[in-house]
């Protein structure tokens, strides 16, 4: 797909429900309900009668054979992307599908795949579940075409075998896993236009449609795995990428419910030639029994389709719905054994390319996974058995035994729950092993303190409860945050938003009438903005400790601001909370405090990057570009070279390079990755992987 | 009928005759009418359904503070705007006579004590309801008052001053005297405007009234959003 399909991509939503299912045949066969009944039926009519019977039924299988082949119920989406202009845009070519080559890298990831691999435990009765969690992407491999297998789970060395765990908190798994990758691929070129049919090595692919630019095909799932990608030459020759695509299961009979027919199609010919009534009911023993709730279970299906066909009142996605619970109710009739493709390209299809798997390999391995547990004191478990929900502690001991239809964690510390259905919010009363109701419409936000919680009532008010009943804010706020030690308030009136700061207790502290409000929640305090553009401070109690006269006022430490005067938004100097000025206004930039140190710039062309202290003062050298410190390092780049500094100011290590560019850095204290000419190293300037 | 039902007839009738004609508008009640119009809405009884503005889904009201600065003063006029639209439901929001306009917006003072401005538009009209509405405003207003000479060229406009309201209409039709070559105004500037939104397709009318002190200094603004963008 070139760059300027992406430009704009307006979506089209289409909604195709197709069901091929001829008008239900009735016959002596189909109307009986196991093979028993069949066959005491035909052994009650005279010879004369047998064989027209047998004829009859012949007729209806087959006729029903017919029907269910060519039964299929595809749901799909279609999503259209083009360069929005409305007028068909030259076409570019696209770069020819290739494999990725490089083995030897694929069996590297999926080697540091089998490190990294963990499971996260689901507490569920009558076994816990566990899903696949990896936290990294791989280069050269789809993680989502892993196929693993959990063997057992151990907890402190016990092994488990899956469905024999429990809720007991598992710590490790032996794994199987299995990555299947194409080594060659072959190129399978058709006019989608010129057949039905087209066959590919025994394998048929049916064209449902081939419009000028577009296509619709089914391809046999076997076949359907192999396929890599598609592309299509336009009448040009001009290789194009699709526009738009989709590839989405088709649901067809159950093969074994169709080969059950084929093979009593079969017998019922081969009884149909033999004169003797007791050889005829010998051979029509040998019909599957399983075929004959097959055919009715297919019949019911057919009625109740029939019924949400003619429902005009349900439409899109109800009438999805409601076919989807129909299939589910008979989801035995069902299979899938093919894929549908609906591909869109930019221009005319001349011919349609198919990237098909030649040659494969397989890697398959054993692992030791890591287990892990969501971190919450307490949490919801499933007991599958009744279909409840439960609470349970960290070790996974039940605290509330699973009585709820629906229950949900709402907080980190797992004491308040939702029943989203019902809209009830609940509190864990922990000591009493409790889950007491929250007064009706009332939905759980946070915790303010151990005993004040903010709710919101079903108006979408805020305000706070105490011990989840007295009300101590009322609920006629729009947004409720602690800062620092008192409550910033936002109220609005006819979409006006005002603000003001209260005690927890509900005494106004600051009316902070017409004034813009930033928080700084890391450091407790906010910033107030005047209708002039000035900035001043509100301490953490609530307090204007700054008036609103400076230009530029940003928290840069727990008790340090970067602030700027006058009308000079240029010139930045450093302040303390209480507008005590640390340093005059003299430094072109200034970042945050990290491990003690600010990085500054000044208007030296060369050397323009230092370090502060908390004092303000310069400290250690001048650099061409300096960056802040992590895990007691900091990286410079001075006279060509990057180095990592010391706290003072020593430099401890050279990072080299070939290629000059900007270093891509996460700071994050030792987990600090610097990458400089594609290799990473630590914060220590350790090379990683 | 005794003397104490038609008492008590008549007491009736008086108060409901008293409440009708004394009843501040209201949003949503029915359209708001700029005929007549005294430029001192109470806002507090037109937006009195506080649910406008939390996730109302028959309109989009939005509130905004904002500020006005005068290039080189520290001259500044802070103010609140309504911005109003009826879509989807494509109501009418407010009308002067029988025209009628889809879109409202109301500038307040910060205060929300003042009324600065309304504005009302509407898009895709004919012209021949254009000519009615010109033909109404200045029967209330007076005649057509001469606009600037710097004429936009996207757009014409028509001023009426009467007492201490100002009311201005823009068209989104190419303006006659920015092609020629003289673009001051000439007696025949009514008829070329005329004759210029006679010609014009899916014409869009804007419509203000405002008084002299938010005239000043909207003029003069730095930036501005919504309908007064169109002032």
């Amino acid at each position: 797909m070139n760059k300027k399909t992406h430009a704009s991509i307006p979506y089209i939503l289409g909604l195709f429900i197709v069901l091929f299912a001829a008008s239900c045949s009735t016959s002596s066969l189909e109307d009986v309900k196991t093979k028993n009944d069949y066959i005491k039926r035909i052994s009650s009519l005279s010879d004369s009668k047998v064989q027209k019977t047998l004829k009859t039924d012949i007729d209806s299988l087959t006729s029903l054979k017919e029907e269910m082949d060519g039964f299929n119920i595809y749901i799909g989406f279609g999503l259209s992307m083009n360069d929005g202009s409305g007028k068909k845009a030259e076409v570019k070519a696209d770069s020819a599908f290739k494999i990725n080559t490089n083995f030897a890298a694929i069996k590297k990831d999926i080697n540091e795949y089998s490190k990294r691999l963990y499971f996260i435990q689901t507490p569920e009765l009558p076994n816990s579940r566990f899903h696949v969690a990896i936290d990294e992407k791989f280069g050269n491999i789809s993680t989502d075409d892993i196929d693993v297998k959990l063997k057992q789970v151990y907890t402190r060395g016990r092994a488990y075998p899956e469905d024999k765990v429990g809720m007991v908190k598992a710590d490790s798994a032996a794994v199987d896993f299995k990555y299947q990758y194409p080594k060659s691929f072959e190129t399978f070129k058709f006019d989608p236009k010129s057949k039905k049919e087209i066959a590919y090595n025994k394998q048929i692919i049916e064209i449902d449609s081939a419009g000028d630019d577009n296509v619709e095909f089914d391809a046999p799932l076997a076949l359907y795995k192999d396929i890599l990608s598609y592309q299509a030459l336009n009448p040009s020759g001009v290789l194009m990428n699709a526009s738009s695509n989709s590839a989405m299961p088709l649901t067809t009979i159950k093969g074994s419910i169709k080969n059950d027919l084929a093979s009593a199609l079969q017998i019922l010919k081969a009884a149909s030639k033999l004169n003797n009534k007791d050889a005829i009911t010998r051979e029509l023993n040998k019909i599957p029994s399983s075929l004959f709730p097959a055919i009715a279970k297919y019949h019911h299906f057919n009625t109740k389709y029939k019924a949400l066909d003619d429902d005009k009142n349900l439409k899109g996605f109800d009438a999805i719905k409601r076919l989807k619970e129909l299939m589910e109710e008979d989801k035995d009739l069902f299979g899938l054994e093919k894929q549908r493709f609906t591909l869109k390209f930019p221009d005319k299809i001349a011919e349609l390319i198919l990237y098909i798997t030649r040659e494969k390999e397989t890697i398959a391995q054993s692992a030791v996974a890591k287990i892990t547990q969501i971190a919450s004191p307490y949490q919801t478990f499933a007991d599958n058995r009744v279909d409840k929900y439960g609470i349970v502690d960290s070790n996974y001991t039940i605290v509330i035994p699973a009585s709820q239809a629906r229950l949900d964690r709402a907080d980190n510390a797992g004491l308040y729950y939702k029943d989203y259905k019902e809209k009830q919010d609940f509190h864990l009363d922990v000591h009493n092993k409790k889950l007491i109701p929250i007064k009706k419409g009332y939905t759980y936000i946070k915790d303010i303190s151990d005993h004040l919680t903010l709710f919101s009532d079903s108006n979408k008010y805020v305000g706070i409860l105490e011990n989840d009943d007295k009300v101590v804010i009322p609920f006629e706020y729009d947004e409720i945050e602690k800062t620092g030690n008192v409550l910033l308030l936002t109220k609005s009136k006819r979409g006006r938003k005002k603000y003001e700061i209260r005690t927890l207790d509900n005494k106004l502290v600051n009316d902070l009438k017409g004034l813009k409000i930033t928080p700084y929640p890391d450091y407790g305090v906010l910033i107030v903005e005047n209708e002039k553009e000035k900035l001043g401070l509100i301490d953490k109690n609530g307090r204007t400790v700054i008036q609103p006269t400076y230009v530029n006022l940003k928290p840069i430490d727990k008790d340090l601001l970067l602030y700027s005067e006058g009308s000079d938004s240029y010139q930045k100097g450093i302040m303390k909370f209480d507008g005590t000025k640390v340093t005059e206004p003299k430094f072109n930039y200034i970042n945050d405090f990290q491990e003690g140190f600010a990085v500054y710039r000044t208007d030296d062309i060369n050397s323009s990057y230092g370090y502060l202290n908390k004092s303000g003062q310069p400290v250690f050298g001048k650099y061409t570009v300096a960056y802040g410190f992590a895990g007691g390092y900091a990286l410079v780049y001075d006279n060509n070279v990057f180095s990592l500094i010391d706290t003072s100011g020593k430099k401890v290590k050279q990072i080299p390079y070939k290629t000059l560019g900007d270093p891509t850095i996460s700071l994050t204290g030792k987990s600090t990755i610097y990458e400089i000419d594609g290799k990473k190293y630590n914060y220590a300037g350790q090379p990683v992987n | 009928m005794n003397k104490v039902t038609f008492l008590f007839v008549a007491v009736f009738a008086v108060l409901l005759f008293g409440c009708s004609s004394n009843q501040k508008p209201q949003f949503g009640k029915a359209p708001l009418h700029l005929d007549n119009f005294g430029l001192n809405l109470d806002i507090e009884t037109f937006f009195a359904d506080e649910t406008l503005f939390r996730n109302n889904e028959k309109y989009s009201v939005k509130s905004e503070e904002q500020t006005i600065q005068i290039d080189g003063s520290d001259s500044t006029l802070r103010f609140v705007q309504y911005t109003v639209s009826s879509s989807p439901v494509g109501d009418t929001l407010a009308r002067f006579n029988d025209f009628y306009f889809g879109d409202l917006n109301v500038v307040m003072d910060f205060d929300d004590k003042e009324t600065f401005m309304v504005a009302a538009s509407q898009e895709d009209v004919r012209p021949g309801k254009i000519d009615t509405l010109i033909r109404d405003i200045s029967a209330e207003y007076g005649n057509v008052i001469p606009s600037d000479k710097n004429n936009e060229p996207r757009y014409i406009t028509y001023q009426w001053k009467k007492g201490n309201k100002l009311a201005k209409m823009v068209l989104n039709v190419e303006n006659p005297l920015s092609s020629s070559n003289n673009s001051e105004e000439t007696p025949n500037t009514n008829k070329l405007y005329a004759d210029a939104y006679h010609k014009a397709d899916n014409i869009s009318v804007t419509f203000f009234i405002t008084n002299p002190k938010f005239d000043h200094y909207l003029v003069k603004a730095r930036s501005i959003s919504g309908l007064l963008t169109r002032y």
